[in-house]
């Protein structure tokens, strides 16, 4: 090896580098009638008060297109992991028989799919392999029965053994996890679940998870889903699997774009505080954040809290450069979206209040609300519950404030309100277990603008 | 008797049963060892065969950080960046220069908070990486600082590559012979050599186990590469065999430095089984281990079972064979004793007859007067072979007493000498006949206690032994002497005599001598043991002496003297 620098090699790399840009040059310049991702970028206060350093929030935001067809959808090659330890025993192992077998039906001939089931050990039940035979498959799951304990890292990590069988650019590549237990065999925290989520999404994987019943770890789940860009699902009843296997099918059957980079470059003085809500590096005044994948017709976003300096009025500063490159699943296409944010600055508080973009704010609200639940969770951990009850109703009251202010979000304001309020009357030993199932489970869903 | 037979056979049966028992389960034993460490050499070659495969993932992730680092110097740092967020199997990666100054993560410019933590935690790994070449201890975890992290750093020769058995590249077969140690890279290097340094360094850190792989090229340049916990251990799961279909007997399990499982495959054991075998991984995986497992019961008895069986066989065997002959002498002895009752029967119904003629012959002696000598010749002949008949029944009574251990003897007071006589005197008749001289000399005259019928029987068989296979010699001289408690009685003859061969089985039981004599007389062969057997039942004893001519017996009798 050599570590010496080769004049070659850089040219080549400055060549590539340039192909690239100018691949991605026409962007504006696509023929009319492709339908194309949307990037909404913006500050909740366009407008912010002179003379004062303050906080803003930036939004981007990313709405995958409609499908024209829906056969026209991508390839999918999926992996569907259940959890067959003998707390599944009985009506659990049957229902999540009955939606692995009405999730296969909803595929095609040229997707993929191979089921895996875990207990204390793996079985590979139908390897990859493309739909042709689907009485095979579903004839393979009927088999399944239900003893012993949870390996699920063992069942997740044989999932991603069998799609990497076939895992293309060009294919939506999705694990589905279910569990109903503690996961007892093999690596087990969340944490490490959670490594494992992030490698895969690395490679192009999702994993949604589906807990089952309310002996299922919720942190762990929440972490593998979120740190590889997957759905997250509480199913208290079994009778309910069917229809959330379905939800998720309809994602899946759904991607339009994969493998979305999002660079954002901070301007003139402003700084890059933190991102809400998702995972992103920030590296000085460069904020770097990943998605795996868009839906057709949901909007998923990240939301960066910045501080922008002191600054005169009637100036205007440049808030931040930001660039994503996607793959467009139905182009089959490397593509890129640039914008830019700028920020203007009153002396007039009316006018700040006036030009407020309430889009945005709403989604601010509500990442701060998600936030003051992860806050509350925490603090009930810990045994405080009065502490934990009064951040709840707090973050109701606040809920119920912005819904006031931002009227186009008033129902979802109001629905989210309500929840806050059942949370805190939740808090009690016995009732404790299922809430913070579901307080994890909204928290996510709110993060991730999940649509189930 | 029967006792002794009995427990004769039992310890012919036993012992050998014992022996073969004892014997069988010590080779049982052995081969029950050399079973099992057959088994368990088998059970590890099946372990070492997983290893194989554990190795093959750690190889495959060497190969791609090779080619990694070949293909990407110089790089910026953002282009590192990108690789890392590109490839699932790294966590980070550091470079140093020559001067151990930090190329990435850029030393001056602002850090992600991963990239942060993750030089705090590869500070001492750097460290240690980049020693002078002196022989420096290797760093101890601190526990002074509990925020910094508790590692434990350890450096693994390169030996992987050799182990799997795959052709080496030149440059790195010569890594395989070289130590860990720090002082020899250097030293290596200043020889100008063209190779590489490289490996694996092993550190432990929150969760456990986690590699670092790095490489040093000509220049001092150094890359270390952090590779991702989580998915090396899923791609380790991911090369390890599942549960499909075939049912497995038995069952694997992976543990790591902590003995936490990490993954298992096959049938479920029974609960709280020990593994049957363990074996560590190779490096640089060493801290973790693999156990087998099997679920049909672990000692097969078969062994044991087949010795038993034998043992039961011979046993068996050797018992029906005792019975036999139990059983079959038992049947001898029960046959010798009818026998012997028969006899002892007629014996007795023969004397009743034999009592009545000898009585009414001696009171027709006495009626007879002298007139008529030739009528008294012949009723003396009558008198005298019934007498001998007598004493013949006697024998066989006495003989059959002694078999049953019924004899007893009745001492009175009486003297030797005259019981002596009477017996000479109811053998003088068929002496005569057979021109036989008795010559008596006697100095047994003192009244002493003794069982007269004893000495009478003792004396008539040894007379009419005489009479039988020593007239011949036509002499016969019985001496009689005392002394103290011990009476002494000397018979010889002028016989042929008895050799010294003979000598002690006259006196065994139906023994006649063998010669031309013994074969046209008529005798029983219980004369002798009769003789002897009462003698000895008079605290005395009858043996032969050696005389030039003739027999000479001596018999000695225990005849305590009467006060009167």
């Amino acid at each position: 090896m050599t570590i010496s620098t080769s004049r070659q090699r850089r040219l080549l790399h400055a060549v590539c580098c340039a192909v690239f840009v100018f691949a991605g040059m026409p962007v504006s310049a696509k023929p009319i009638g492709d339908p194309q991702v949307q990037l909404n970028v913006g500050l909740d206060t366009p407008v912010m008060l002179a003379g004062k350093k303050d906080k803003a929030y930036l939004k981007i935001g990313l709405t995958g297109y409609t499908l024209q067809n829906r056969g026209d959808r991508a390839a999918v090659n999926v992996a569907i992991v259940l959890d067959q330890s003998g707390s599944m025993n009985g009506q659990k192992i049957q229902k999540a028989k009955e939606a692995a077998k009405m999730a296969v039906n909803l595929l095609r001939k040229d997707d993929i799919v191979s089921i895996i089931a875990y207990s204390d050990h793996v079985q590979v039940v139908v390897p990859s392999t493309k739909v042709q035979d689907k009485d095979a498959v579903i004839r393979a799951i009927d088999r399944l029965r239900a003893v012993g304990s949870t390996a699920l890292f063992a069942g997740v990590s044989k999932g991603a053994k069998e799609l990497q069988k076939f895992i293309e650019k060009e294919r939506v590549n999705r694990i589905i996890l279910l569990s109903d237990g503690l996961a007892n065999v093999g690596p087990s925290s969340p944490a490490e679940l959670g490594d494992l989520g992030s490698a895969l999404a690395k490679m192009g994987i999702s994993v949604s998870t589906i807990g089952l019943g309310l002996g299922y770890n919720e942190d762990l789940m929440v972490q593998l889903a979120m740190r590889s860009d997957g759905n997250h699902a509480f199913v208290e009843n079994a009778r309910d699997l069917a229809r959330i296997f379905e939800n998720e099918f309809n994602d899946v059957l759904s991607v339009v774009a994969q493998d979305v980079h999002i660079e954002i470059r901070c301007r003139d003085g402003v700084k890059p505080m933190r991102v809400l809500g998702r995972d992103a590096e920030i590296i000085g005044d460069k904020v770097v954040a990943k998605l795996n994948q868009l839906y057709s017709d949901q909007e998923k976003y990240v939301l960066l809290e910045v501080e922008v300096p002191a600054t005169a009025p009637k100036h205007k500063r440049q808030v931040a450069d930001i660039h994503v490159q996607y793959t467009d699943m139905m182009q089959g296409k490397h593509k890129q979206l640039t914008d830019d944010v700028q920020v203007a600055f009153s002396q007039s508080a009316a006018t700040v209040t006036k030009r407020i973009n309430r889009g945005i704010k709403g989604a601010a609200v509500e990442q701060i609300s998600a936030d003051r639940n992860t806050q509350a969770l925490q603090l009930r951990d810990k045994g405080k519950v009065d502490e934990a009850r009064k951040l709840l109703l707090d973050n109701a009251a606040y809920l119920r404030q912005n819904a006031e202010l931002v009227p186009e979000q008033k129902s979802k304001f109001k629905a989210l309100e309500k929840y806050n309020k059942e949370a805190a009357g939740g808090l009690d030993k016995k009732t404790w277990s299922r809430t913070r199932k579901s307080l994890r489970k909204k928290t996510y869903e709110i993060e991730s603008q999940q649509s189930y | 008797m029967h006792i002794r037979l009995t427990l004769i056979l039992a310890i012919i049966v036993l012992l050998p049963v014992i022996m073969i028992t004892w014997l069988g389960y010590q080779y049982a034993n052995e081969e029950q060892a050399m079973q099992t460490i057959r088994y368990n050499r088998l059970l590890q070659q099946n372990l070492k065969e997983t290893d194989r495969l554990i190795q093959s993932v750690i190889y495959k992730r060497e190969r791609a950080m090779t080619q990694i680092i070949a293909s990407r110097f110089p790089t910026p740092s953002d282009a590192i960046r990108t690789l890392i967020r590109g490839n699932s199997d790294i966590k980070n990666i550091f470079m140093l220069d020559a001067d151990k100054q930090l190329l990435h993560p850029p030393a001056l410019q602002p850090l992600s908070r991963a990239e942060q933590t993750f030089l705090q935690k590869t500070q001492r790994l750097r460290d240690y990486l980049t020693m002078p070449a002196k022989k420096q201890p290797r760093p101890k975890p601190t526990t002074a600082d509990l925020s910094a992290p508790r590692t434990s750093i350890q450096s693994v020769p390169k030996k992987s590559a050799r182990l799997l058995g795959l052709p080496l590249q030149r440059k790195r077969a010569r890594l395989a012979n070289s130590p860990a140690d720090n002082e020899s890279w250097q030293g290596q290097a200043e020889q100008g050599d063209s190779h590489l340094e490289q490996g694996w360094l092993t550190w432990f850190w929150e969760r456990g186990l986690n590699l670092l792989y790095f490489q040093r090229d000509r220049a001092g340049n150094l890359v270390g590469i952090e590779l991702d916990r989580a998915k090396l251990i899923a791609d380790i799961i991911a090369e390890l065999p599942e549960n499909n279909g075939a049912a497995l007997d038995y069952r694997i399990a992976l543990l790591d430095g902590k003995d936490e499982l990490i993954y298992q495959w096959g049938r479920q054991p029974r609960a709280g089984a020990a593994p049957l075998t363990t074996i560590m991984l190779s490096a640089p995986l060493s801290a973790w281990k693999l156990q087998f497992f099997t679920t049909t019961p672990e000692k097969s008895n078969a062994v044991y079972l087949s010795m038993a069986a034998a043992a039961t066989a011979v046993l068996l065997l050797l018992t029906a064979l005792a019975f036999y002959l139990h059983r079959e002498s038992g049947r001898d002895m029960r046959e010798a004793r009818q026998r012997m009752n028969f006899v002892n029967q007629v014996s007795h119904e023969l004397r009743t007859p034999l009592t009545n003629i000898r009585m009414y012959a001696e009171l027709l002696d006495q009626e007879l007067d002298d007139e008529q000598p030739a009528v008294r010749k012949r009723l003396n002949i009558i008198v005298g072979e019934s007498q001998r008949l007598s004493r013949l029944i006697g024998n066989v009574l006495t003989f059959a007493r002694q078999k049953n251990r019924r004899l007893q003897l009745h001492p009175q007071p009486g003297i030797i000498d005259a019981c002596i006589e009477n017996v000479i005197k109811s053998f003088s008749e068929s002496f005569d006949k057979k021109s036989i001289t008795i010559a008596f000399d006697g100095h047994a005259g003192e009244r002493v206690l003794f069982d007269g019928d004893c000495l009478e029987q003792i004396l008539n068989n040894l007379i009419s032994n005489v009479e039988k296979y020593a007239c011949t010699g036509r002499y016969l001289a019985i001496a009689s002497s005392q002394q103290q408690d011990l009476t002494t009685i000397i018979i010889e003859d002028d016989g042929p005599g008895i050799s010294k061969a003979t000598g002690e089985r006259i006196f065994h039981e139906f023994y006649r001598a063998d010669n031309s004599l013994t074969n046209k007389v008529a005798g029983t062969g219980i004369g002798l043991t009769i003789a002897r057997d009462l003698a000895r039942k008079h605290q005395g004893d009858l043996i032969l002496l050696q005389s030039a001519k003739g027999a000479k017996f001596q018999l000695q009798l225990h005849t305590p003297k009467v006060s009167s």
